[in-house]
């Protein structure tokens, strides 16, 4: 099975290009709703030359990392102490219940009246989608750490800080890692949608224009970056957990 | 048992004390009343909102498109993930494909959906359908090809039939897979319609937060937002016990 | 039960891809008698297992069983793995695991529930038949997987380390049952086993191999009387002389 290229996948993908294609020229017309693959490339390597792409590339990347860092820290620290301390988990269990179901995006009203638009409030509602897996995720991975290990800490008397930091924090880290992939996405996936409603700036915000002007190829353009943004941020996260996980393989 | 009433007390309780923290704000005027009102205010919205009947509407309208796109994509999920996870055929040629697919937002694709539906209920369906597909799609394709090789070969020494072999032993394998998927693409659901809600302007509760913060009406729009809050919480709670009761033999 | 058949190897050979795994294995299995596969690790004492299973095919020579080729799995051959709780269908009680078995044969429901009462008994089980594996202990599940086996009809029973991961009371109370249930039914059993005093203490052959690549060290027959006793066998100066003169085979170049 496993024998030579695997070019099946390439085959599916340049049937569905030429489908798209083809489906669109038959129609001979100028679409005000879709375009052909071609326009579509064409479009693209002109935004990229004019640059407007990569301002909305970095000014959604910007949130999205902003965000994503300030949520995962503060998600972590909670999952951390409600992890090792038991009455701080069962008090926050409820709220935690209760808010984390609550789609992040509907808070964009609320937090456009509190923040006005721009960074800020996109960031905002970052962390809010982000926090709560976050919280779950941290103590979930705190549990599942070794009570061996735990009590290694008890026999040498380790201090409270001491036990987090050369215990808890080291043998949570491929966790955690796996953990910023799963909500790095969930982030991107705010941030363009964020964008997409209200935020007047970023990717998101470009693609709503090129729709409302009738432009789909510039509209599929963007939409092929928003895919890249996100293949490209999985990729990271990828690399940063082979990177994470060789020397432990190593080690054994 | 116990635990179960146990641990039900203390969450009412923390959520409880939510309310009073809440309301102890308010009441001190710590935070203006423009962003935050106060607990009662929003009881009242809720209590008049479903008294005169709009809230039941925009709140019926939600659950059911929520449940409509859920189901969908369940369904299609299962039966396309089944495919590509019995297949290998489809399983080569698809499974790449999918993956590229995957990190795409879902709601990247609601300008194209705008574009070729126009602002209709069909839009916000295949949009749901679209973004929330993914999870039930992929823990299917995994649930079936992570199958234990020595159920195969147990298949295998039985003489077992492909049918039966998929029927009775691949599908139970890939159950707690497929409820997993299951329950989050029910979670990208009410986040999609909410969404979708919220660009179109129909009847329901994105657009209600929307033209609730339109109008400065903060009471109606804490109300909305606590009403989608308890649809996630109520819709998770029944597929997680759903979840335990299906796979009870795992103990 | 269906009376046993024989297996007979021809100069069967084994490799994977370049890498011989077992080559030139020549001897026979007679029907209705328990052989010992025993070996140093790595030996290819599994490989040969699966060969008569039939999940894998010799790439020389040829297995046949009762005179006919074997070339993929059937019904009358059941083979019960070491690791049970993978070989176990999680979700199917004790009693529908057994089952699976009936309807793989396509028995008709009305006749099902008496012959997995009767396999259950037989395996000492039939207090659990409402329970699922992951409430039963390993040697439950073990004793679950036989029941199972036994249930498919087999003339031929291929166990692979079945007791392997058991602890050594289960383990001696599960051999006497193996004995006891092939006594009665007169299954051809072939037994891999890394233990040479299980092997000796269980079967009428012992075949031991060398291995790099697997072939055949010794075929010795062992002249200790049925029913077998746990004490009395094990002190008997025939076992304990065989046992002696095995050893090395097994533990060559592991001592110390």
């Amino acid at each position: 099975m496993s024998k030579g290229f695997n070019y099946r996948p390439f085959v599916v993908l340049a049937v569905l290009l030429a489908g798209w294609h083809w489906a669109l020229g038959l129609h001979h017309v100028e679409s005000d709703t879709l375009a052909p693959p071609g326009k579509v490339v064409a479009e693209l390597g002109r935004l990229i030359l004019d640059g407007t792409v990569l301002v909305a590339a970095r000014q959604t990347l910007l949130a999205t990392l902003l965000g994503l860092a300030a949520g995962s820290f503060l998600g972590t620290l909670i999952g951390l102490i409600s992890g090792l301390a038991q009455p701080v988990a069962l008090a926050i269990r409820g709220p935690v219940e209760v808010l984390r179901p609550l789609p992040a995006i509907a808070l964009v009203p609320l937090m456009t009246i509190t923040f006005g638009l721009g960074l800020a409030m996109e960031v905002y509602v970052i962390i809010f989608a982000v926090i709560w897996p976050c919280i779950i995720l941290t103590q979930s991975a705190v549990r599942a750490v070794d009570p061996r290990l735990l009590e290694v800490a008890d026999v040498l008397e380790l201090s409270w800080l001491a036990r987090v930091w050369k215990i808890v924090l080291p043998s949570v880290r491929p966790r955690l890692i796996v953990m910023l992939r799963f909500v790095g996405a969930i982030a991107l996936l705010i941030a363009v949608t964020v964008e997409l409603v209200s935020n007047p700036w970023g990717l998101g915000h470009q693609m709503m224009i090129a729709e409302e002007g009738f432009h789909p190829d510039r509209m599929l353009a963007y939409l092929v970056v928003i895919t890249l943004m996100g293949w490209c941020l999985n990729w990271a996260f990828v690399a940063l957990e082979r990177h994470a996980f060789t020397p432990r393989l190593n080690a054994n | 048992m116990r635990d179960l009433i146990k641990g039900f007390a203390i969450n009412t309780l923390s959520i409880g004390a939510l309310i009073v923290i809440w309301y102890g704000i308010t009441a001190a005027r710590l935070v203006p009343r423009v962003f935050l009102p106060s607990p009662a205010a929003v009881w009242h919205s809720l209590s008049t909102g479903f008294v005169s009947g709009t809230l039941l509407e925009q709140t019926g309208h939600t659950v059911i498109a929520m449940l409509a796109g859920w189901f969908l994509c369940s369904l299609l999920g299962v039966v396309l993930g089944s495919i590509i996870g019995v297949w290998p055929l489809a399983r080569l040629s698809l499974g790449p494909v999918l993956e590229i697919f995957r990190p795409m937002p879902p709601a990247a694709v609601i300008p194209v959906a705008i574009a070729i539906f126009g602002l209709s209920r069909e839009m916000s369906l295949i949009v749901v359908v679209f973004g929330a597909i993914w999870p039930a799609l992929l823990a299917t394709v995994h649930g079936f090809s992570a199958i234990e090789p020595r159920l195969k070969e147990v298949g295998a020494a039985l003489e077992v039939s492909p049918q039966a072999f998929v029927w009775k032993i691949a599908l139970p394998n890939a159950t707690p897979d497929i409820i997993a998927g299951m329950r989050l693409s029910m979670v990208i659901s009410l986040v999609l319609v909410v969404i979708t809600n919220m660009i179109t302007g129909q009847v329901g509760l994105g657009s209600l937060v929307v033209l609730a913060s339109r109008t400065f009406d903060m009471a109606g729009l804490y109300a909305g937002l606590c009403l989608l809050a308890v649809i996630g919480m109520v819709s998770n709670s029944v597929l997680q016990f759903a979840e335990r009761w299906l796979l009870s033999y795992r103990q | 039960m269906a009376a046993g058949q024989s297996i007979a190897f021809d100069d069967v050979g084994f490799a994977y891809g370049a890498i011989p795994i077992l080559s030139n294995i020549n001897f026979t299995i007679e029907a209705g008698t328990i052989s010992c596969v025993i070996g140093p690790s790595g030996c290819g004492k599994t490989t040969l297992l699966r060969l008569v299973a039939g999940f894998i095919r010799a790439s020389e020579g040829a297995i046949r069983v009762s005179g006919k080729v074997r070339t993929r799995p059937s019904r009358d051959v059941a083979v019960v793995f070491q690791d049970y709780q993978r070989a176990l269908l999680p979700w199917r009680t004790a009693y529908e695991n057994v089952s699976l078995a009936l309807e793989a044969a396509h028995v008709p429901r009305a006749e099902r529930r008496e012959r997995i009462e009767v396999m259950l008994e037989l395996v000492g089980l039939p207090n659990h038949a409402r329970k699922f594996p992951a409430q039963l202990s390993g040697g439950m599940q073990q004793r679950l997987q036989i029941a199972r086996c036994l249930a498919q009809e087999p003339s031929i029973l291929l166990m692979d380390e079945p007791f392997g991961a058991l602890d050594a009371m289960t383990r001696a109370v599960l051999q006497d049952e193996l004995l006891r249930i092939q006594q009665k039914s007169a299954l051809t059993v072939m037994f891999v086993t890394h233990d040479l005093d299980e092997a000796l203490y269980l079967g009428n052959q012992i075949l031991a191999l060398k291995s790099n690549p697997g072939r055949l060290g010794r075929l010795v027959d062992v002249p200790l009387p049925y029913p077998r006793d746990q004490l009395a066998t094990k002190e008997d100066p025939t076992f304990l002389h065989m046992r002696r003169e095995l050893f090395s085979l097994t533990h060559g170049g592991h001592q110390g």
